[in-house]
């Protein structure tokens, strides 16, 4: 995990973009979500990675939903039932 | 249609009408699941009739501590990924080059630029849901698993942690990571267009 103490130039854009997850789930301790937020203030580059990424989240999860399922093609229904029955 | 302990009962009892309403009521939505991770018609298929085949073997066991579906869902995708691990031949490619850079400083280069419009407008367009699968299909499969059992099939890290045998944080890591590839193979398509061509 990360450790501030250890960051000589502070919170930029390599460790921001490394740990958005854990900081968009609320996983990250107060002093450095207080630290991320400082940066992403006056980052425009990371401001607009943040709006990519979970735009990506969302595009992944609708894109895929839309081929979601029709319907058992029937002859695939009767061959798994008659593999049931043996 | 009957309801979970209804159902339950009847497949437990070897009725035939039962087993019929599991297959017609669950099997498409679960044949999409094998498609999307198996990405080939024949092993999606196969798939899932062994999965079937496990259920009615198995529905004996099933405690009835998760919902039905729930246990099918986890049966289909336990199928899907032993058949890749068997389909796996060669070394996985990185992903490292779909990555983020930095400079030495810690800034991003290039730079990111906020994309131009919104998920549903892009989606409106037939090409850009083609393209999002292409690029999820890009990913190195190690990620993209975990991106589709995470994201896609709503599994919690603990599931996925369960499933693939690694731990809760290595599934953490490859989804964050499987997430910034992706973005990284869609950022060309949906920056403003005076700026592609320049990432």
């Amino acid at each position: 995990m990360i450790d501030l103490s250890k960051l000589d130039r502070g919170v930029m854009c390599r460790e921001v973009l490394t740990f958005l997850s854990a900081y968009l789930d609320g996983e990250l301790p107060p002093d450095v979500v207080a630290a991320f937020d400082e940066h992403i203030a006056h980052c425009e580059s990371c401001v607009a990675y943040i709006q990519s990424y979970k735009q990506t989240v969302e595009l992944g999860k609708r894109a895929l939903a839309e081929e979601e399922e029709a319907a058992l093609p029937e002859d695939l229904l009767r061959a798994v039932l008659a593999a049931r029955r043996g | 249609m009957r309801g979970d302990d209804q159902l339950l009962a009847g497949l437990r009892a070897g009725d035939d009408t039962a087993f019929e309403e599991l297959v017609r009521s669950h099997g498409g939505r679960m044949l999409a699941v094998a498609r999307r991770l198996l990405r080939h018609e024949e092993d999606a298929r196969d798939a899932l009739q062994e999965a079937f085949a496990s259920v009615f073997r198995s529905v004996g066991d099933f405690e009835g501590s998760s919902q039905l579906s729930t246990w099918l869902h986890r049966i289909v995708v336990n199928g899907c990924l032993m058949r890749l691990r068997r389909r796996k031949v060669r070394e996985e490619e990185s992903i490292e080059d779909l990555l983020p850079r930095f400079r030495e400083d810690g800034h991003q280069v290039p730079a990111s630029i906020v994309w131009d419009g919104s998920p549903t407008e892009w989606l409106e367009r037939e090409e850009i849901c083609g393209l999002v699968r292409q690029c999820i299909d890009q990913l190195p499969e190690g990620y993209r698993n975990v991106l589709l059992l995470r994201d896609i099939e709503e599994m919690d890290t603990r599931a996925v942690s369960d499933l693939l045998g690694i731990s809760e944080n290595a599934v953490k890591v490859r989804l964050h990571r499987a997430r910034q590839a992706l973005r990284t193979l869609l950022d060309p398509h949906l920056r403003p267009q005076a700026h592609r061509g320049a990432a």
